[in-house]
């Protein structure tokens, strides 16, 4: 019977694609041209550099074209991993990715209930606004105040304790070993929490409300509205941000522990990111420093892509793609 | 609607040319109205294609000056529009676009000009693999035949031009032979004069000195806000004290027929030994690791700190007295200090073939680019690059003997600077340095002293294109880097031998040192 419906009943021919192509354009014309330059941008600043990571194949100088650059294949790649200064940046960049996953994921979820919990509006947007902050300030500062801070000859900590009658020597933080990676996460949480917060704030108000009530008339307090209403409804956004956050796994955080850099923590924050930028930009060895960046896209891509298949399969609805 | 229409055509239209515009940047504009970047590829493709052509030596046909582009790099600020970038232009009939950068960050913006194929007509080589590579990527101006159109300039280097590295199949890179300032340990006179104390002569009564720096309340202003020594992460705050054992920093020295770093140097860890005791007892900067450079100055500048290891010139000329806070500004001595072997010196410095000036393949008019060159290396464009126009900014007193007076608001070193006074002298210096003429008496004394002071015997002079240092220079180097600090912050004396030779060992094979000793060594001895 449905078999008899589903033949019977004739589709309208369709027109060939070109011309139904052209119709919606016609139609809507003025979008497209909107939507032109942002199409021209991603081509020829996104993908039109691309034929640049051949590079990292080629052996590239100073003053030859990329074309004319003999192929080298592998080789840079194996220089690379050869290089024990690279093998203890790439372990950095994880560790350091890796704790700020950790301690600095979690954080503008916290952060973004609590601030959800304050009643009254105008202290929300205060705190709101305090937490946003940081994020505009460059690391450049950050460390500035980080330093004034923490000096044990001029900072904060050195008044306080002249204060309280301490006159011995203080520990230079910023140059210990051991303070090293807590302070590049710390700071790290200071200046982006805030930011993060925004997403989850305006996942939050698009919960339905009627929910919180029906949870209220159920006998539901504020904690647990918060853990089985609010913490699902968010799950999306959660699991799309922890998605992208890990694509960046490789991406440590160039300028923050550029400026945070010095020669007695660098063994312990020396990043891929830094290493790079000391063989391409100091020393022109532009073949080593493109193929590292390529093995950072590439991991990333692939962690993107791991992510997303876990998160699918836990919850079909979630993912990027 | 239609208004809408309208506006969307308008802003998209406006959008997409705005992109465009962004991704034609860049090109400096010649005097021909083309830019530089419009040049094949091919004519640059191999340093011998950049002999100067007919095309690239013609001048402007309206008969207007040509543009010339300078990058060079220091620790000033000049305006954008200066007098000596002005008058500079109107003497060499050109029009002068000078890009000043800051030292540190000079060979890093060469480098991405160069990968952008967008140098400047005329640059400094900072160093060794710099200019090598620069040569062989064909972005070097082959100066060979030249000579002629720059008689100063080549009169001045041309003991040094077949030395230096990069001229192996031209003139590629015109080495200056600067031999740059030593350092001085500049200690404050006026403070040891306060305490009765002579000045140190040895470690010992140096360690002396920084203590009553420190606890002795030498600016009597009966509060204890002072130590003996600036310093920060470069193991040149300790040069005089390194030099006592006869250790020159930086440099490469002579160990068991080998040629090695001078961190190998068998009293490198009695150095560091004295130095901790120095940072143990609280007399040197309790930053020393994290505090930027111009903080640093600032102990001395305001009376914080009682001594500083650097060239004299910036405390005792550059510096004076505008920079320093007290009432009255401090007086300064230049002890020498001698080491349980009775050794003592600081870091040898060897006039340098490996760096200098170059001119860009791409340079549109090399006959304009040569005579601004050149009329730098004569005692007119060097007054004006340190002195600035006569009867404007100064005044000879007596010329002969280099005895001038600054005018009126060139009085102030901040006002000289902003005017581009003292600040370009760095493209390049001339072996004959007129800066020294520059200098006050005490400060031309004590660059003549610590010229005198150097390690020159202990140190060999390797400027070299050697393949390990190409491969690896900047791991060897950030090995001995870490080494230094790790020394100079660990727990206790017993820590240092494990440290250093955990450190050398990383060195010789991950930073591939012993190839580079090797390499090294054979090219010493073939020299010898």
């Amino acid at each position: 019977m449905s078999k008899m419906s589903k033949s019977s009943i004739k589709s309208p021919e369709k027109a060939p694609f070109s011309s139904r192509f052209l119709r919606v354009m016609r139609m809507d014309w003025m979008l497209y041209l909107m939507f032109l330059p942002g199409l021209l941008y991603i081509l020829i600043f996104k993908y039109a550099p691309i034929y640049g990571v051949s590079i990292a194949f080629k052996d590239y100088r100073i003053g030859m074209s990329i074309f004319e650059a003999p192929f080298v294949g592998w080789k840079h790649f194996v220089d690379l991993f050869n290089r024990a200064a690279f093998l203890r940046a790439l372990k950095n960049n994880i560790f350091i990715s890796l704790e700020k996953l950790i301690f600095g994921f979690p954080f503008p979820i916290i952060l973004s209930l609590m601030i959800n919990e304050i009643r009254g509006g105008r202290t929300k947007k205060l705190v709101q606004t305090s937490v946003i902050l940081p994020n505009f300030v460059s690391w450049v500062v950050v460390y500035g105040l980080f330093y004034a801070i923490l000096s044990p000859n001029s900072g904060v900590i050195r008044d306080f304790a002249n204060l309280i009658g301490y006159q011995g020597s203080l520990p230079n933080l910023l140059a210990s070993p051991s303070a090293a990676r807590p302070i590049i996460i710390i700071s790290h949480v200071w200046k982006g929490a805030g930011m993060g917060t925004i997403v989850y704030l305006a996942a939050i108000t698009g919960i339905d409300q009627g929910l919180y009530e029906a949870a209220a008339i159920d006998g539901a307090g504020r904690w647990k509205q918060m853990w089985h209403i609010t913490l699902p409804c968010i799950r999306t956004t959660i699991i799309v941000l922890l998605i992208f956050r890990v694509g960046e796994m490789m991406y440590a955080g160039f300028d923050q522990v550029f400026v945070f850099s010095n020669d007695a923590i660098v063994s312990q924050i020396d990043i891929i990111d830094t290493y790079v930028y000391k063989l391409g930009l100091q020393e022109r060895k532009f073949g080593l420093s493109t193929a590292a960046g390529l093995f950072q896209s590439f991991t990333g891509l692939i962690l993107v892509l791991a992510t997303n298949a876990i998160a699918k399969k836990v919850d079909p609805e979630s993912g990027i793609m | 609607m239609k208004a809408k229409k309208l506006i969307a055509l308008v802003l998209s239209v406006v959008m997409v040319l705005l992109l465009f515009s962004a991704c034609g940047g860049g090109g400096t504009t010649s005097t021909s109205g083309t830019t530089s970047q419009n040049s094949t590829p091919a004519d640059t493709s191999t340093p011998e294609s950049s002999a100067p052509t007919q095309s690239q030596t013609t001048t402007d046909d309206e008969g207007e000056a040509p543009v010339i582009t300078i990058l060079s790099d220091g620790d000033n600020t000049p305006n954008a529009d200066n007098l000596v970038v002005r008058e500079l232009s109107e003497r060499t009939n050109t029009k002068i676009e000078w890009t000043y950068v800051a030292g540190s960050e000079a060979e890093e913006k060469r480098s991405v000009m160069a990968a952008g194929d967008n140098l400047p007509d005329l640059f400094e080589i900072g160093s060794l693999s710099e200019g090598m590579d620069f040569m062989n990527g064909g972005l070097l101006y082959d100066l060979t035949g030249l000579e002629d159109k720059a008689p100063n300039l080549f009169a001045n280097a041309a003991d040094l031009l077949d030395l230096a590295p990069a001229n192996a199949n031209g003139i590629y890179v015109i080495p200056s032979g600067e031999l740059t300032y030593a350092d001085n340990l500049n200690l404050r006179k006026d403070w040891l004069d306060n305490l009765n104390m002579a000045e140190p002569t040895n470690l010992d009564e140096l360690y002396d000195v920084y203590y009553a720096f420190t606890y002795n309340d030498p600016d009597g202003d009966g509060v204890d806000d002072t130590f003996g020594l600036c310093a920060n992460s470069s193991i040149r705050s300790f040069d005089t004290i390194f030099g006592a054992y006869g250790i020159p920093i930086g440099e490469n020295i002579l160990l068991d027929g080998t040629v090695t770093t001078y961190a190998k140097h068998p009293h490198y860890l009695d150095a560091i030994k004295y130095v901790r005791k120095l940072m143990a007892d609280g007399l040197v900067e309790p930053d020393w690791l994290t505090i930027p450079n111009m903080d640093m100055f600032g102990k001395l500048w305001n009376g914080t700190a009682g001594a500083i290891e650097w060239e004299c010139v910036g405390p005792t000329n550059n510096w004076m007295p505008g920079r320093y806070t007290e009432e009255t500004p401090p007086e300064f001595c230049f002890p020498i200090i001698e080491g349980p072997e009775g050794k003592h010196g600081v870091q040898a410095k060897f006039p340098s073939v490996s760096t200098g000036v170059a001119i860009s393949s791409k340079t549109k008019d090399i006959d304009a680019v040569l005579r601004v060159l050149d009329y730098l290396c004569t005692d007119e464009g060097k007054a004006l690059l340190y002195l600035g126009v006569e009867g404007t900014s100064f005044n000879w007193t007596d010329k002969d003997n280099y005895q001038f007076e600054y005018l009126g608001d060139y009085q102030d070193s901040t006002y000289q600077r902003s005017d581009g006074i003292y600040v370009y002298f760095w493209l390049y210096k001339t072996k004959d340095p007129f800066e020294i003429h520059t200098l006050n008496e005490q400060t031309q004394e004590g660059v003549a002293q610590a010229w005198d002071n150097m390690l020159t015997d202990e140190a060999i002079d390797c400027q070299v294109d050697i393949q390990a240092r190409i491969d690896y220079g900047s791991d060897m180097d950030a090995i001995i880097d870490e080494m230094y600090a790790a020394l100079l912050t660990a727990d206790s004396d017993d820590q240092l031998q494990s440290i250093y030779d955990e450190h050398i060992s990383r060195w010789e094979t991950e930073g591939h040192g012993t190839e580079w000793e090797q390499e090294i060594t054979e090219w010493y001895n073939s020299t010898k």
